[in-house]
């Protein structure tokens, strides 16, 4: 049983943040029907694409972002299809759209309206940089989200450019922001009947994760700014690859300074202090980068492990799918698609050990479900058919 | 830019109710993902009580002397412990004591705090808290129905569930610095500990989640929360290409896997500027802005296909151009013609940006020690429970004798015996 399946989700929203937040709601047990334009929305084409496949169904990334959706199609620059959805709306707990700020009301979806049909609904809106303020009509992407907030000036080497992450770091922190306020607005609503709106921006999750940078160069006078390679700082070079030896504690210095054959700075207590050893890189980098290079990750990892130090190898995607700690995890999940089969898919980011977390149902082809969500809304078949001969639907 | 820090007022001591006001978090949590998970609750209501020892500092309090620079005007800024800005970022509206849970004393103390918490949160290595005789079966016959979270670096399973990481090393471990450089260059890590913030958002998600379950069923539960898991979920897109294509993603640097131009290109006084153009429209724009429609004629960046096939020459291009002007008026320029741009900024000029203290996403906060300064808030706007910044960060157990005997109702007698034998109180055991 889901925790969430008391719950009714519409997701409006299009590409990866809200996409993700309703894939979470979703998973975790509640009754999500996503709401798609005609023509599909933009996250259809989001990579990576299916090798040799085209249109509307071509793409991996959407099928892991709308997994446990049904799908319908409504064209909501129609007041039919505007109709239709605020019937939707009257058994709706929770509305999730990432439109531009003030494009909802002024299709008639307000918060007002919104809480006319359902009173206690909850309102999520995923924009850029909020709904209101200097910047509210500006476009954000990772690219961006990460050279604003920060974490570009951190990322990368003094000598290279600012580096943004990986991906879609900064839409999927948005997401998990989302998905945090939207539910403590649940649990308060249940006890106070009390919905809300809930204003999320792009930008202030990844200003929120870069917290400690923001404090440390008030209280030093420092900028952030990117540091060079070194063990401490990351991975170095292993023999069949890269491996990261970035040491916290005191005893994990003392004990893989031994595992490394380097007694001499396993037990000079110097050393202990990281700010010491960070001072002092220059002059123990050679020695110890020439250890780890000698070695394979594997062993690495393993000796360090056993003597219970941080370390880690690094993981390709391939080595993650093949890993034995990942696979007796279970960490993959399994979901089945009418077009592309049975795929192995991210799944549980966390086990909650009463209601677990599950893909319920594969993502939704474009307008899978139309016909039967609308049915279930009150519509009747005539009804319907009107709707599809004149493309609301 | 103008620096609206000054305009605005504290918001401590007038912080409306969050939607988990009410709640109450009995927490071991520590460095980074762990804090940063039970701040999140504390922004949304949750009364977050922190738990630490005197026999050893959370490694964000640092150690027991300052590095040099730190706060040189502070006289105020006595205690290193107290005044760390990692450890006074990430824990907001907490309140701190200590207790030395293997001491039976500090053991019992604890338990009777657990009998009033709706949720115990901890960032231990899996088999510390069974060792101490707290794992959530122990914990539900103490307080049934409290929500544990176990927030380790590999979870509670498996063949590394007991060996110990940290940001550094999980993110390697999860993949993703497979991903994080530049395309001819080597894996590297973030410049901060990615993955701790990554798996504090997740925690608070799945705490929230226990606790709406709970509210209908009067049901616990236990989270175990791995994070190599959550930082694996967030390169989602690269393991479906893996799944799917069998192709394995490298470093992309800062290129997007279809879209270009999409880079950050040197500016004037050794700025950068971010931009994209996604589609023909963006990138006329772009020319247009520029002065260049030579580049909107040439063959080479004609479609949208065809940039991504030229884009190291069209980088070459853009960077010819930005190189001699300033980041600042680059954005404005570009942001005024459409084009999806934004200068790089390091942590200094983040505080400059006039939308997030609108927002309250950042807020100046006092700190008896430390003084004021600015802090990143909740990254949320809820219209009818807004909560916030109400404290600031705590000093090590400066609320130990308020909880103890208020909470616990303890005596001044028997706290003064328990701070005697190094149980509680408020420095570090020498």
């Amino acid at each position: 049983m889901g925790a969430l399946n008391d719950l009714r989700v519409l997701d409006l929203s299009h590409d990866v943040a809200g996409p993700f937040c309703g894939k979470m709601l979703g998973d975790l047990g509640a009754a999500v029907i996503k709401v798609e334009p005609v023509e599909g929305e933009s996250g259809r084409a989001l990579p990576p694409l299916i090798e040799g496949r085209q249109g509307p169904e071509a793409s991996a990334f959407f099928q892991y972002l709308n997994t446990s959706k049904r799908g319908i199609t409504l064209d909501l620059d129609r007041s039919e299809g505007i109709r239709v959805l605020q019937q939707l709306v009257r058994s709706a707990d929770i509305v999730v759209e990432s439109y531009a700020p003030g494009a909802l009301t002024a299709m008639g979806l307000g918060y007002d309206r919104l809480e006319a049909l359902h009173p206690g609904v909850i309102l999520t809106s995923i924009t850029p940089f909020g709904q209101d303020g200097p910047w509210r009509d500006l476009p954000i992407n990772d690219l961006l989200a990460y050279a604003i907030s920060g974490w570009a000036s951190v990322n990368g080497r003094p000598d290279g450019a600012p580096l943004k992450g990986s991906g879609f770091q900064a839409s999927f922190q948005a997401g998990v922001a989302a998905y945090i306020a939207t539910m403590a607005a649940v649990v308060h609503r249940d006890r106070s009947g009390v919905g809300q709106q809930v204003d999320i921006s792009v930008l202030d999750p990844v200003i929120a994760s870069f917290a400690p940078a923001l404090a440390s160069s008030q209280y030093d006078g420092r900028p952030s700014d990117r540091r060079p390679a070194t063990f401490q700082s990351g991975p170095v070079r292993s023999a069949d690859g890269y491996f990261a030896l970035t040491l916290s504690r005191a005893h994990f210095w003392r004990d893989a300074m031994i595992e490394l054959g380097l007694p001499q700075y396993a037990h000079d207590e110097r050393f202990y202090e990281s700010t010491y050893r960070q001072a002092h890189t220059a002059e123990i980098s050679s020695e110890v980068e020439a250890r780890i290079a000698a070695r394979g990750k594997q062993d690495l990892f393993d000796a360090m492990s056993l003597r219970r130090v941080v370390s880690g190898m690094v993981l390709t995607t391939q080595e993650l799918f093949e890993n034995p700690h990942v696979r007796e995890r279970g960490y993959f999940t399994s979901v089945t698609h009418p077009d592309s089969g049975t795929l192995e898919q991210p799944g549980a980011p966390f086990k909650l050990s009463a209601t677990p977390w599950q893909a319920s149902r594969p993502a939704p082809q474009l307008g899978e479900h139309t016909e039967v969500v609308l049915a279930e809304a009150g519509f009747d078949a005539g009804e319907i058919a009107r709707l599809r001969e004149s493309g609301v639907i | 830019m103008s620096n609206a820090a000054g305009e605005l007022p504290e918001t401590a001591g007038t912080t409306p109710a969050g939607p988990l006001t009410g709640l109450r978090a009995v927490v071991l949590t520590q460095a980074w993902a762990g804090t940063f998970c039970t701040e999140l609750l504390g922004f949304l209501g949750v009364e977050v009580i922190q738990i630490e020892t005197r026999r050893r500092l959370d490694s964000w309090r640092g150690g027991v002397s300052a590095p040099a620079g730190r706060l040189p005007e502070t006289p105020t800024a006595i205690h290193p412990w107290n005044t760390s800005p990692l450890y006074n970022s990430v824990n907001l509206n907490k309140e701190a004591i200590t207790l030395d849970l293997s001491h039976p004393d500090g053991l019992n103390a604890f338990k009777q705090m657990v009998m009033t918490a709706d949720i115990v949160a901890e960032n231990f290595t899996s088999r510390v808290m069974s060792n101490f005789g707290l794992n959530f079966a122990a914990l539900t016959r103490i307080r049934p129905g409290v929500v544990m979270i176990s927030m380790s670096a590999y979870g509670a399973t498996g063949p590394y569930a007991n060996t110990p990481g940290i940001g550094g090393t999980i993110e390697p471990m999860a993949g993703m610095s497979a991903l994080l450089g530049y395309e001819d260059g080597p894996p590297i890590n973030s410049g901060q500990m990615y993955p701790d913030p990554v798996a504090g958002y997740f925690g608070a998600a799945a705490v929230i989640t226990a606790l709406h379950h709970r509210e209908r069923t009067g049901e616990g539960q236990w989270i175990d929360l791995s994070m190599q898991e959550t930082s694996m979920t967030f390169i989602a897109d690269a393991l479906m290409d893996f799944s799917v294509n069998r192709r394995v993603r490298g470093r992309l640097g800062n290129h997007h896997p279809s879209v270009a131009p999409h880079n950050m290109y040197p500016c004037a006084a050794a700025g950068w500027i971010a931009l994209s153009a996604a589609n023909d429209s963006e990138f006329n724009s772009l020319c247009e802005a520029a002065g260049r429609s030579d580049w909107a004629a040439d063959s080479r960046f004609a479609c949208a296909s065809c940039r991504k096939q030229h884009e190291l020459e069209l980088d070459a291009e853009i960077a010819a151009w930005t190189t001699p002007q300033e980041a600042p008026a680059l954005e404005q320029l570009l942001r005024a013609a459409g084009v999806p741009a934004a200068a790089v900024r390091n942590s200094q000029q983040v505080l400059e940006i006039e939308t997030l203290w609108q927002r309250g996403m950042l807020v100046r906060v006092a700190h008896p020690e430390a003084g004021q300064h600015a802090y990143a808030a909740q990254p949320w706007r809820l219209s009818s429970t807004p909560g916030g910044v109400r404290l600031p960060a705590p000093g090590l157990g400066e609320h130990s004798r308020a909880v103890l005997t208020g909470l616990l109702g303890m005596d001044d007698a028997a706290y003064a015996q328990l701070e005697a034998a190094g149980v509680t109180g408020t420095e570090p055991n020498r």
